[in-house]
């Protein structure tokens, strides 16, 4: 019983001195390692044998070596998915494309996660393999990341014609969006326009859909913007055929800023609010000496309009504020301390063009100071 | 490297970092397929570029460049060409090209509008906006170039030489061999001397010779052929690494300021960041 317990305590004082002479080798190559030469790393790896981290990082300080050192690694550890992807890269370069392939692949065989399905999909890209490309690239949109530009410029180079892409993934829902912002980013306004119909159900595309708007208005694509604004915007459809194409002329929303919606135009001097159905500019009498403070663009169709609008001024009028059609202006609102309706009538023009709030400095006076406020505002046909 | 998808942009090569880096402005972590001008952006990783034309290119980290398949455009930071035969790098005006297969060199835009090269094997040719040779960068020598506005005043250094009745002179700093004419230079073949000067680009010079300099004013440096300041265009490596600032030649030719960089590529520490080792004084 006795020898049977020495064996025992033997054995024990043996497998934990192995271990702690296992332990202090690891140490010594550990701070050996860490001096980071290729020369302090072989040696780390001398002692304690192919490691996946040094080969790795050896690969990496010792770049004519660099292949030799990653086969190690994965030697070592074959689920070391960062060696797999940095040995394949090495084979892709070396023109060894199959054994790229085969390390690529092994490397997302053996992590599921995003870095070696993108660096696969890369792989196959530049190969020109386009089904398989295709495959990796919808595996590659995964939810885990959220720039998906560099992809979506892999797929476009393959596909450019946007259903076709769309097509290549199970869920389109989720790419439509960050598609249609790289289209944009593109400035690929009618392959935006394309990816757009398809967002028109959902809500929460409703952002996008008015920027596109924006773009198309600023790039003088009327039809387009018109059709994506009605969509998105929440405001009453605009109609140019029957005369309907002032936006918030009630003012009922705060100014978006964008697309067919008012833009309240900062200009130096001039403090400008919306109240609901009002919008109120107040003239420092530091503003400059003509600026425009308010503007819509406007799709006109061929025949004579008139703007309608009721305004007030304060108890100090502000003077030289008036409308105008881009730089056509109508003359200046005069004082008025009631509600007062008034009109601009609208040179006739067609297309795209903007209506505009302005300040000119009277000929004769200081620039203006006051308060002036309007609401109500109409754009109707005139016979 | 890679067949064109489709026929679109040309695939000029692939880029791999330790982390994430901005390509064409979106964000990449680990590597990415690069496209003909393409734009990589680095922060706190370096990127290594691997071009489909044999080059190599690492990018330090904070640096920007443009890459294409026979040249990059460097717009801030620094970076290291490798394997760099039959490429090129353009930062502020400035064209580096390999004279030699397989060269390599450290390339730094520092303050102002300076531009720091280190060649770390093989020659490079430094040449200005408009194509003339401004330095010859041999391995191991280092120097700081800066374009200089309007058309500045040709300054050379150096031991004139009579060639075939030519007078030839080898810029100390730069490497440049230049033919001079102007009064006075028959006296001083031999001597080191110190030229001012403006190229005369309707004159052809000789052929070991790439500009045409005439003489405006000339200094007398000393008798025979000296050495002088230009140990310092020898790198610190060479040079004991010890020169005073104040000692370093400073050199103006086709529009561009160099001096040589004090420890040349014994500061072949970091890539971008590292501190600039000469001064450029005006």
């Amino acid at each position: 019983m006795k020898s049977a317990q020495r064996i025992v305590s033997l054995a024990g004082a043996v497998f934990f001195g192995l271990a702690a002479l296992a332990a202090l080798r690891l140490a010594v190559a550990e701070t050996i390692f860490r001096q980071d030469t290729a020369e302090a790393i072989k040696r780390a790896i001398a002692i304690v044998g192919p490691a996946a981290a040094f080969e790795q990082r050896l690969a990496e300080v010792d770049a004519p070596n660099a292949r030799h050192a990653l086969e190690q690694a994965v030697a070592a550890n074959p689920r070391a998915s960062a060696a797999w992807i940095a040995l394949g890269l090495i084979e892709e370069s070396d023109g060894e494309f199959e054994a790229a392939e085969r390390s690529l692949s092994e490397a997302s065989r053996v992590d599921r996660q995003y870095l070696p399905v993108w660096t696969l999909a890369n792989f196959y890209f530049r190969r020109a393999n386009r089904e398989k490309f295709w495959v990796l690239a919808d595996r590659a949109a995964s939810p885990t990341y959220d720039d998906f530009r560099p992809l979506l410029r892999l797929c476009d180079e393959f596909e450019p014609d946007p259903n076709r892409m769309l097509s290549h993934f199970r869920d389109v829902r989720r790419m439509q969006p960050p598609y249609l912002n790289f289209l944009i980013g593109e400035g690929r306004l009618g392959a935006a326009e394309q990816v757009a119909k398809g967002m028109w159900n959902d809500r929460a595309n409703d952002p996008l859909l008015i920027d596109l708007a924006d773009r198309e208005v600023r790039a003088g694509n009327p039809i387009p913007a018109i059709e994506l604004w009605n969509a998105a915007s929440g405001f009453r459809p605009l109609d140019p055929s029957q005369g309907r194409v002032l936006t918030n002329g009630d003012l009922a929303r705060a100014p978006l800023n964008v697309g067919f919606d008012w833009r309240m135009v900062e200009a130096e001097g001039v403090a400008e609010s919306w109240r609901p159905s009002e919008l109120v500019f107040t003239f420092s009498g530091s503003e400059p000496e003509a600026c425009v403070v308010l503007e819509q663009t406007i799709y006109f169709v061929p025949r004579h309009f008139r703007l309608r609008f009721d305004y007030l001024t304060g108890a100090v009028a502000p003077s030289g504020v008036r409308w105008a059609l881009d730089s056509t202006a109508g003359p200046p609102l005069g004082a008025s301390d009631r509600w007062r309706e008034a009109a601009f009538d609208i040179p006739r023009t067609r297309g795209l063009a903007h209506l505009r709030l302005v300040y000119q400095r009277e000929p004769g006076t200081t620039r203006t100071a006051g308060r002036i406020e309007f609401r109500n505002l109409r754009l109707e046909y005139t016979p | 490297m890679g067949e064109a998808a489709s026929g679109a942009a040309p695939i000029i090569g692939t880029v791999v970092a330790k982390g994430a880096f901005r390509l064409d402005n979106a964000t990449v972590t680990g590597n990415a397929t690069l496209f003909e001008g393409a734009t990589i952006e680095t922060k706190t990783a370096e990127s290594r570029m691997e071009l489909s034309g044999g080059a190599k290119i690492l990018l330090g980290t904070e640096s920007k460049a443009r890459f294409y398949g026979d040249h990059m455009v460097l717009e801030k930071g620094g970076g290291q060409l490798q394997k760099a035969s039959g490429f090129r790098l353009e930062a502020r005006g400035l064209t580096i090209q390999p004279e030699t297969g397989n060269a390599s060199a450290r390339v730094t835009l520092t303050g102002g509008a300076r531009v720091e090269l280190a060649a770390l094997s093989g020659s490079f040719r430094v040449l200005n906006a408009r194509g003339i040779l401004v330095a010859n960068v041999g391995a191991g020598r280092g120097l700081a170039l800066e374009p200089q506005a309007g058309d500045a005043a040709t300054k050379l250094t150096g031991t004139l030489t009579k060639v075939g009745g030519h007078y030839l002179l080898t810029d100390e700093t730069t490497n440049v061999t230049v033919e001079l004419a102007g009064q006075g230079l028959a006296k001083e073949v031999g001597n080191r001397i110190e030229i001012t000067g403006s190229m005369d680009p309707t004159a052809t010079p000789v052929t070991d010779a790439s500009q045409f300099i005439r003489v405006t004013a000339l200094k007398h440096l000393g008798k025979g052929t000296g050495t002088g300041a230009a140990a310092a265009g020898r790198g610190g490596a060479a040079g004991g690494g010890g020169l005073a600032l104040s000692t370093t030649t400073i050199a103006i030719i086709g529009g561009v300021a160099a001096a040589a960089t004090l420890g040349g590529l014994a500061a072949a520490g970091k890539l971008p960041g590292q501190g600039s080792a000469s001064t450029i004084s005006r």
